[in-house]
């Protein structure tokens, strides 16, 4: 898949939801790219959820493969 | 040849004269006293966004004109809106929650003919996570600039056309409605456009919404409300969606609510894009 925006090729990773932000990480939960913020409490459901991606870090887009 | 003065002159005598059938004469003079149709209206756009203009990354700067529900405002009888941070806002590419949500904007805009994706395209949604339903699952609105339609014709080319992507693996209890109000801050039944326009409950109320159900609108349903997930992925298609404002025809001044409500689960993000509203005058 490659960038709408810059045309590169998307690189494969993880979206997942971490405290404070929205990150990509790799199948070991290392970071890949810092996303986005947010402002969900660290209690709730939704930290820690996470679904594969195709990401380009130049452009900060993500496509989410749910 | 003499003419009655009370009643003309037959189709027989006309025959007699001019040498045709009194069916040939009878076809003339029927063509040349048919009153001719009304000519067509003009062609009038009330309001066409795409959200294209907001710029921001996960902005909750609205278009001029529109707004989102404030805590005073009343969605039904005496119920306030109940959400926190969140509720309505616009993003690009996916919105941050896994398994609900676009990955990106519609792509042709308000003119679109399919619902093609387009992640550099921005677009309006409810963003479910965390503060953006509340306990109860009370929702919340974005209301449209007014509306005069006091010169739209009731000619039944009033309508509503919007895009919706409506996909969440545990949202299947939001409901999404349309009412027509007079007034920006309230969307309930006691200020309705017309009788049945306003809402009345979480799911009673508000127009009629003819909305695609598959992803080329060779099938429908209909109904005040689109409840739970309708799309099936991230990146599904965009489905059209329809309402026929042919009663608010006259009306000078019109509020449209957007509705989201119910909303009890993060995966519950609702996307709307290709907003247009046209007539003619």
């Amino acid at each position: 898949m490659n960038c709408p925006e810059c045309n590169n090729t998307m690189s494969s990773g993880i979206s997942k939801c971490n405290i404070g932000f929205y990150d990509i990480v790799d199948i070991k939960g290392n970071l890949l790219m810092r996303w986005k913020s947010h402002d969900i409490d660290s209690n709730n459901t939704e930290i820690g959820t996470s679904v594969e991606c195709e990401y380009c870090q130049t452009c900060n887009v993500v496509i989410h493969l749910g | 040849m003499a003419i009655d003065k009370k009643n003309g002159i037959s189709y027989s005598a006309i025959s007699s004269l001019v040498g045709k059938s009194k069916a040939s004469i009878a076809n003339v003079v029927s063509k040349a006293f048919t009153a001719p149709s009304p000519p067509p209206g003009t062609p009038t756009t009330y309001l066409s966004v795409d959200f294209s203009d907001q710029t921001y990354t996960n902005t909750t700067t609205f278009p001029t004109g529109w707004s989102k529900g404030s805590s005073s405002h009343i969605l039904w009888g005496s119920q306030t809106y109940n959400v926190g941070a969140n509720g309505w806002k616009f993003d690009y590419n996916a919105t941050g929650s896994s398994n609900t949500g676009p990955n990106g904007g519609l792509s042709g805009g308000v003119d679109a003919t399919t619902g093609t994706q387009n992640s550099t395209n921005r677009y309006m949604y409810y963003e479910a996570s965390s503060t953006g339903a509340g306990a109860g699952g009370v929702g919340n609105v974005v209301i449209t600039p007014q509306l005069n339609f006091t010169n739209a014709l009731s000619n039944n080319t009033l309508k509503l056309t919007f895009w919706y992507h409506i996909y969440g693996v545990t949202n299947q209890n939001q409901d999404f409605g349309i009412a027509a109000t007079t007034s920006a801050t309230n969307s309930s039944s006691s200020v309705e456009v017309i009788s049945g326009a306003g809402f009345t409950s979480a799911t009673g109320g508000g127009l009629s919404i003819t909305y695609w159900t598959n992803d080329d609108g060779s099938t429908t349903s209909s109904g005040n409300r689109i409840s739970g997930s309708q799309q099936t992925s991230n990146s599904a298609l965009w489905r059209k969606a329809e309402v026929d404002l042919n009663s608010l025809a006259g009306e000078s001044s019109v509020y449209i609510h957007f509705m989201l409500a119910d909303v009890t689960y993060f995966q519950s993000d609702f996307a709307l894009d290709g907003i247009k509203i046209v007539g003619e005058e």
